[in-house]
């Protein structure tokens, strides 16, 4: 890792919103986000391809779900109380509404469903899963937690007609 | 294909399928024109119209759709995708109505991806159960109405039930823990105990020395063995309940009673003796200590007896008592005996101590006599009749079987029973009621001189020990009667002359003196008779000395007979006698002289060397207080003298006759 990379991560980027948005406040409305990322998405693929484009949100998701791991959950050791620490500031911060269909700790096999997420809840259907940052994003949460790698596919996505994203994740062995 | 129609179709379609629309004529209609202008005749699009209607109705609406479905309807792409469509979706919900949750729905769209998010929230919900029936109440359900107040509020309450009923059950695990710990403590107090009673209850049964429990009424509550075999019972239940003053023998029961009572007041502590009985009521003597039972308070609520059987040491006791007091009565009478030479001294002294080594219901000395008689000369205890009828029997030895086996054997002799024995003889006045004897004879130096006899009106009463004991009684009855006896014989040497056993001259003058001097004081007749044999010497020249002896012997007889028992005779001289003829007057005293003349003259002697002719001469004197003092003889040798004067007078005057000096004239006296 460069020390001295421009835009390396680090948690500060997110500023202090009260000292910075004292009349608008830390919200905004989902279309603006989703403006921002289906743009960054237009733009990478005609640049980078679609593969690289999907490699890239996935990446992107996978840091952002490392590093709100480490800074807006509590470490622990229980998978019950990961869950309901990730679904409370999930829904919290209006991210989504986690739940577990399955979840097998000792296969390291899971099934989590989000529903009203960000990324593609209320979207017109596609004919391909559009959570590819949330795909990281889980990943990044699992393999914190677990501290093993983590495979993680969108299965089901309101772009292919469901009406809530279905992620399997599995441990690499 | 008009793609405005085929959106019409659909809006049409979606209509009756999801909005519930029924198909009615205008919808048709609708239908009909939609599909014509699709390009195909009115008739047939009608047809197939309806027909499509039909399928389409009876896949949404019917139990089963309709199979064989026409090549047309199949291959109208949108029309067999939507019949697909409802089909499975009709599959899906059916599976899903039945809990199944992996079935897949393959479809798009608004309907399928509402059934989805159904099944995704149902797999969830499937999830938080499993959670929830994992212990972790944390779950909620969120954003699905009324059934998430439901859910949660179910969680909660059963969160709260839990943690209810993990606190009573941590209260339980608390008190079950303390139960257990007391239970534990319990064990262990209780084997304690058990290991304790069990201690106790080893060390009671194999006590040499019974163990009773009573409670404060005396009522038996627990006996060891060893006290079941003391009082001869085998079965506890056979004395459960009895009261411990049964077993203590009539006159003991006042006493252990007051026992009991200062025990209880605190005031007793020691060791009680008295006398128990049996089951068979045989008696034993039993020593007791006892100590009082009480509870945690002290209040007493029973009493604890250690009892032994002292039968045998006190039977030792007894016989160490009987031994002593046998012991120091011998020597007593050992000490008496030695003391005195006085045969009925020895007798009454022998008989009186018998009793407190003896028991016996009465007791006689029985003594050989020169002649072979058997005497009695002591007896006590035969009130029935007069005891002086016992001591005046005299029997021949013969005549006794017992007293003659005693003489033969020199053993002693026990009588069990006097009415079965051979050896028993009924001799005594009044002694039918004697129904055991003990007798041991009385021996010196291989002779049996006596019996000493004990009676008893109990047959059985005697015992070896008893013989023994009288035994040792007869064996120093034994030597002082014999030195008694040798003493009377010395003393009677010492005061007789041996030829004619009457007094010797020494002893008749201290009688004499000493009745002269009764006379004296009690002015009372004295008379004497101053006798001599006539011609003795010539007897003696004639006959020899030993027809001479014989002839004094039988003088001396002769003159006995006629005396009285009041006199005394006393040799002399060699042929000389004097008499003396206490409380008797002249005229008395001359009467006496004259039988006593006669009896000799009378009668010639025998002897040896034939009959002899005797005579003899007897001087009177007497001694009377009437006298006038200057008759009166003031002196003994006055007095003989003066009785010798006669003797002379009657020798002078021819003799073979009796004379008396004048007491009214003093005569001289002629030496």
């Amino acid at each position: 890792m460069d020390a001295q990379r421009k835009y390396q991560f680090s948690w500060e980027l997110l500023g202090d919103l009260d000292l910075g948005r004292p009349n608008l406040g830390p919200t905004t409305r989902l279309e603006v986000y989703r403006l921002m990322q289906f743009c960054f998405r237009d733009v990478m693929e005609q640049q980078l391809g679609t593969e690289k484009t999907d490699r890239i949100f996935f990446d992107a998701g996978k840091l952002a779900g490392e590093k709100f791991y480490q800074h807006v959950l509590t470490k622990t050791d229980d998978l019950n109380e990961f869950v309901q620490q990730l679904q409370t500031a999930l829904r919290e911060m209006n991210m989504g509404i986690l739940r577990v269909e399955k979840a097998d700790a000792e296969l390291g096999s899971f099934i989590f469903t989000v529903s009203e997420d960000l990324d593609c809840s209320g979207l017109p259907e596609l004919d391909y899963e559009v959570c590819v940052y949330d795909e990281g994003f889980i990943a990044g949460l699992m393999e914190s937690f677990t501290g093993k790698p983590f495979k993680v596919k969108e299965v089901d996505c309101w772009c292919t007609g469901d009406r809530t994203c279905r992620f399997t994740a599995e441990v690499v062995s | 294909m008009d793609k405005q129609g085929l959106v019409e179709l659909r809006q049409l379609l979606d209509a009756a399928l999801t909005d519930g629309v029924e198909p009615d004529v205008a919808w048709r209609s609708r239908f009909k024109a939609t599909i014509q202008s699709l390009g195909s005749s009115p008739e047939a699009n009608a047809a197939q119209f309806d027909f499509a209607i039909a399928a389409l109705f009876d896949a949404v609406f019917a139990n089963a759709p309709m199979s064989n479905l026409p090549d047309w309807f199949q291959s109208n792409q949108k029309l067999a995708e939507l019949y697909a469509a409802l089909l499975e979706l009709r599959q899906f919900t059916l599976a899903l109505s039945h809990g199944d949750l992996a079935r897949a729905l393959r479809l798009k769209g608004f309907t399928a991806g509402a059934l989805k998010n159904l099944q995704a929230s149902l797999r969830h919900l499937t999830w938080q159960t499993q959670m929830i029936a994992r212990g972790d109440f944390n779950q909620r359900v969120e954003f699905m109405g009324e059934f998430s107040d439901a859910f949660n509020a179910m969680v909660v309450r059963l969160e709260e039930t839990l943690n209810q009923l993990k606190h009573h059950e941590s209260e339980l695990a608390e008190r079950n823990t303390a139960l257990t710990r007391e239970i534990t403590e319990r064990q262990q107090a209780e084997e304690k105990l058990r290991a304790s009673e069990e201690l106790f209850r080893s060390l009671i049964q194999t006590s040499p020395d019974g163990v009773c429990i009573t409670d404060l009424t005396g009522t038996l509550t627990f006996s060891s063995r060893k006290a079941l075999e003391m009082v001869g019972y085998s079965d506890w239940a056979d004395i459960r309940g009895k009261n411990v003053l049964e077993f203590i023998a009539p006159e003991f029961r006042e006493q252990a009673t007051v026992t009991v009572r200062e025990l209880l007041k605190g005031n007793y502590t020691g060791v009680a003796e008295y006398k128990a009985v049996k089951k068979d009521a045989q008696v034993f003597w039993a020593e007791t200590k006892m100590e009082v039972l009480r509870d945690a308070a002290g209040a007493p609520t029973g009493i604890f007896f250690i009892i032994r059987d002292i039968t045998e040491r006190k039977h030792a006791e007894e016989i160490e008592r009987d031994l002593r007091i046998l012991s120091e009565t011998l020597r007593d009478t050992a000490a008496v005996l030695n003391s005195t030479l006085n045969v009925s001294e020895v007798l009454d002294f022998i008989l009186a101590h018998l009793h407190r080594v003896l028991p016996h219901d009465a007791a006689n000395i029985m003594l050989i006599d020169d002649d072979g008689l058997v005497i009695i000369p002591r007896g006590h205890g035969y009130a029935d009749p007069d005891p002086k009828d016992i001591l005046a029997q005299r029997f021949q030895l013969a005549q006794i079987p017992v007293l003659r086996t005693m003489v033969e054997t020199q053993s002693p002799v026990v009588i069990r029973d006097t009415r079965t024995s051979a050896q028993w003889s009924n001799l005594l006045p009044g002694a039918a009621w004697i129904r055991s004897y003990a007798g041991v004879p009385i021996a010196i130096k291989g002779k049996v001189i006596g019996f000493l006899n004990l009676d008893s009106g109990t047959p059985g009463f005697f015992t070896i020990e008893h013989v023994e004991r009288l035994q040792a009684f007869a064996n120093q009855a034994a030597l002082a009667i014999e030195n008694a006896r040798l003493y009377a014989e010395v003393q009677h040497s010492a005061i007789t002359d041996s030829l004619t056993g009457i007094y010797n001259r020494r002893h008749l003058m201290e009688l004499a003196a000493r009745e002269l001097e009764r006379a004296r004081r009690y002015n009372r007749s004295f008379s004497i008779l101053m006798l001599d044999i006539d011609h003795f010497k010539t007897i003696n020249d004639t006959y020899g000395h030993a027809a001479g002896d014989c002839a004094l012997q039988v003088v001396v007889e002769r003159f006995r007979k006629d005396l009285r028992r009041s006199d005394v005779l006393g040799r002399y001289g060699g042929e000389e006698f004097l008499a003396l003829l206490p409380e008797t007057n002249t005229d008395q005293a001359q009467l006496i002289a004259e039988r006593l003349r006669n009896s000799i003259a009378l009668t010639p002697i025998e002897t040896g060397r034939g009959a002899i002719a005797v005579t003899v001469s007897i001087g009177v004197a007497m001694w009377e207080a009437v006298a006038p003092p200057l008759l009166r003889a003031e002196t003994l040798d006055e007095f003989i003298e003066r009785a010798d004067q006669s003797l002379y007078q009657a020798k002078h005057a021819g003799r073979n006759r009796v004379f008396m000096l004048n007491t009214t004239v003093r005569q001289p006296v002629v030496k």
